[in-house]
């Protein structure tokens, strides 16, 4: 008898449990929209390896039968390009990663070496089948590494997170940043055709993806001022020219996708959105615009004195740092200083030589002198990614024997001896509380945080995509071909126009065999990232640099060789 | 249906006393830890690693400064919110491997937004303060 009422109480207790969590069909919206999309996509990708498996891929309709079935299933992935980027971007890369190999180069190398990443999935699987020798075993295996990468997607650790609503505004940004930089580019859609229409039907799904999650979290809704202007935006879309070249980039990100940022960056904070995710490392939540400063992290150019706050010192280590900047005490021979090649007339660079002479004025060096401007918002330093921070490279080129030939210790001693610096600094030591004594760091960090206020400002292409103004036809055309036909914007992305692309965690390199002279017979003989990490794929890899001020920083390349941008 | 619900409420109502029980007996125990922790003495702020007789004389200086920068990285960005006040006395509670984890640490705890971000503090700091809670000598208290 006893065992049976606590039976009883035991399934009363279960079932009353078992009510007050099952959640209501509008509750579970959202992750049923997820599961339906993610089953059918899995369905289609099982498909696809059973139709590989009876083909023999002997003639050509074969293969565009298979070619056919692949597009239909990337068509199904960009509905869940929202959540899988996100949630996963290393299975997401799995899928439908561009490259064969990559290096990892992210901010993460401060703390960790680069690892080597073999690329799977449908874009690799669509360039494959224009290979001669088609061999099945090959593309099996791109297509089934997508699938078990897919898998990942099912794990418990992912399904949980859809249950609250942080994630969703944290995908949302970086489609957002992906709608403003790759998705209308090419970036990741080779086939040029399929840009816009893919563009459409992708924005769409995301729609859907919004209903469903309004539904599940009244209390995290996305606001009808965002649901509005998103609406315009695919209706925009819809308007535009099937022809992607004929895309007006330009008003879409301008009206549509940055002022749909901002709303998503307000939202992020009302709703306390909290990421546990690297993917967010570096995005700082308080910035408004895509367009700002503030949007990513890249450098601390205030190096040791980065907690210093108080206005009035910061001044005086700018002020310090412009004189170290300008003093040839920093060099072995008292010749050279920063400016000698980074001139602050020249934005900071040297547009008459090629590349600059050496430290005893015998040769040159094998580089170009690069822009210091907006040098701050990568996260790899140098053009192979040799330094970590800004503060390394200070110091790398006062002791390169080719550039400034001195040392630590004895240029220390040098700016001491001076009186100004020796009080200004031991002053300034109050600031950095680690420290007993002025050290090399003091000076160097002075240097970075001064010329890196010059990256500061907006310029009027900024001002114009945050609506303060509107750009001339000539300057909306420029954009709209440079991230349309030109395909510039397939490597240098916005807001930088840099290698450093959503979600800004990492910096790019690029192989691109800039020639060693103007009679285009070899290229360079230079290695670039390769020295820093050696592998074939890294051999004459370059970071990609910014192209903003590019009228005022010739000559172009790494090795200088073009002195105009034609 | 109404007896389901009071049975239930019952269920809650014994499962629910037992937690607080449980949390009363808890909290006694860490009160004894803590006074007795507040009452060692260290001879030395930091406990060498096990390998330590194998290290070089540049080795343990660099242990050493590393610990020192540590201690006032910590004392400047993480013992306002961290430090446990036992007695009137600021206790730097104990830190177990598993939690001082890698950069991570920079973003696993809502906390920690905004304060062990790369413009608060560098990599660099960050292995020094980590080194300073993994050498210290214990203070008993966990955080
Ligand atoms: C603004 C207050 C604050 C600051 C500053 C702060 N922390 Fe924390 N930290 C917390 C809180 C609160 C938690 C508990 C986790 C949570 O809910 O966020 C935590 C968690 C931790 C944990 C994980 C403990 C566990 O439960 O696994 C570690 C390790 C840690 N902090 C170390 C540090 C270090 C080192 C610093 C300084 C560099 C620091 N914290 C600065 C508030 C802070």
């Amino acid at each position: 008898m006893k065992n049976k009422i606590l039976l009883f109480i035991f399934i009363a207790f279960v079932i009353s449990i078992a009510f007050s969590f099952a959640p209501s069909e509008s509750e579970n919206a959202y992750f049923i929209n997820y599961k339906n999309k993610l089953n059918s996509f899995e369905k289609l990708e099982a498909e696809l390896i059973a139709q590989i498996n009876e083909t023999d891929l002997s003639s050509i309709s074969k293969v565009e039968q298979i070619k056919s079935k692949i597009l239909a299933v990337r068509t199904q992935f960009k509905g869940l390009d929202f959540w899988f980027r996100y949630l996963d971007p290393l299975a997401h890369k799995k899928i439908n990663g561009p490259l064969p190999v990559e290096w990892e180069t992210e901010v993460f190398e401060k703390y960790e070496k680069p690892y080597k990443r073999e690329g799977a999935g449908y874009t690799l699987a669509l360039q494959y089948l224009e290979d001669e020798n088609l061999d099945k075993n090959t593309l099996l295996s791109l297509v089934t590494q997508s699938l078990q990468a897919t898998k990942a997607y099912q794990a418990d650790s992912i399904t949980d997170e859809l249950k609250k609503h942080h994630h969703f505004y944290l995908c949302n940004r970086l489609y957002l940043l992906n709608l403003a930089t790759i998705y209308t580019t090419g970036f990741d859609c080779p086939e040029k055709d399929n840009i816009v229409p893919e563009l459409l039907a992708m924005m769409k799904d995301v729609n859907e993806i919004y209903e469903s999650f309004n539904q599940s979290f009244p209390n995290y809704n996305l606001n009808t001022n965002y649901l509005n202007l998103y609406n315009q935006a695919i209706q925009f879309v819809a308007s535009q020219p099937k022809d992607y070249s004929m895309f007006d980039h330009y008003n879409f990100i301008r009206n549509f996708i940055n002022p749909l940022f901002a709303i998503n960056q307000q939202l992020i904070i009302n709703y306390r959105v909290f990421s546990k995710s690297f993917v967010d490392y570096s995005l700082n939540k308080k910035a408004t615009s895509i367009f700002s400063k503030e949007l990513y992290n890249g450098q601390n150019s205030k190096g040791i004195f980065l907690r210093v706050n108080d206005e009035k010192v910061l001044a005086e280590i700018d002020k310090l740092g412009k004189l170290l900047f300008y003093d040839p005490i920093l060099s072995g021979n008292n010749e050279r200083s920063c400016v000698s090649c980074h001139k602050p007339t020249q934005f900071f660079t040297d547009t008459v030589s090629t590349t600059s002479l050496q430290y005893n004025f015998n040769g040159f060096l094998e580089r170009n002198t690069p822009t210091l401007l907006n040098a701050t918002y990568n996260h790899l330093i140098m053009l192979d990614g040799k330094h970590i921070n800004l503060q390394n490279q200070t110091k790398g080129v006062i002791t390169s024997a080719k550039e400034m030939g001195a040392n630590e210790a004895e240029v220390l001693q040098k700016v001491l001896s001076c009186n100004e610096y020796k009080t200004a600094f031991t002053e300034l030591l109050k600031q950095t509380p680690t420290e007993k004594e002025i050290t090399i760091e003091h000076l160097v960090s002075a240097i970075t945080f001064y010329y890196s206020k010059f990256s500061k400002y907006n310029s009027p292409f900024d001002d114009a995509m945050n609506l303060q103004t509107n750009a001339s036809e000539n300057v909306q055309q420029g954009f709209n071909t440079f991230m349309g036909k030109a395909e510039c914007a397939t490597c240098h992305f916005a807001p930088q126009f840099n290698g450093v692309k959503p979600p800004y965690v990492g910096s790019e390199f690029e192989v691109i065999g800039v020639p060693k002279d103007l009679k285009f017979t070899s290229i360079s003989e230079d290695n670039g990232r390769y020295k820093i990490n050696p592998a074939t794929e890294t051999l004459n890899a370059f970071r990609t640099g910014t192209i903003r001020n590019a009228a005022n920083t010739k000559p172009y390349m790494h090795n200088g060789v073009f002195n105009t941008m034609e | 249906m109404k007896t389901i619900i009071t049975i239930t409420l019952i269920a809650f109502a014994v499962v629910f006393s037992n937690c607080k029980a449980t949390k009363n007996t808890n909290s006694k125990v860490t009160q004894t830890e803590t006074s007795q922790a507040n009452t060692k003495v260290p001879e030395q702020l930091y406990e060498l690693p096990y390998d330590s007789a194998s290290m070089t004389d540049a080795q343990k200086k660099q242990f050493v400064s590393d610990f020192e920068k540590g201690i006032i990285i910590y004392n400047t960005v993480c013992a306002n919110c961290h430090n446990k006040l036992v007695n009137g006395v600021q206790i730097v509670p104990d830190f177990s491997l598993p939690q001082l984890m890698d950069y991570e640490m920079r973003i696993q705890y809502p906390s920690h937004e905004n304060k062990l971000t790369e413009t608060n503090l560098t990599a660099l700091e960050f292995d020094q303060v980590v080194h300073y809670l993994r050498y210290k000598k214990k203070s008993g208290v966990h955080f």
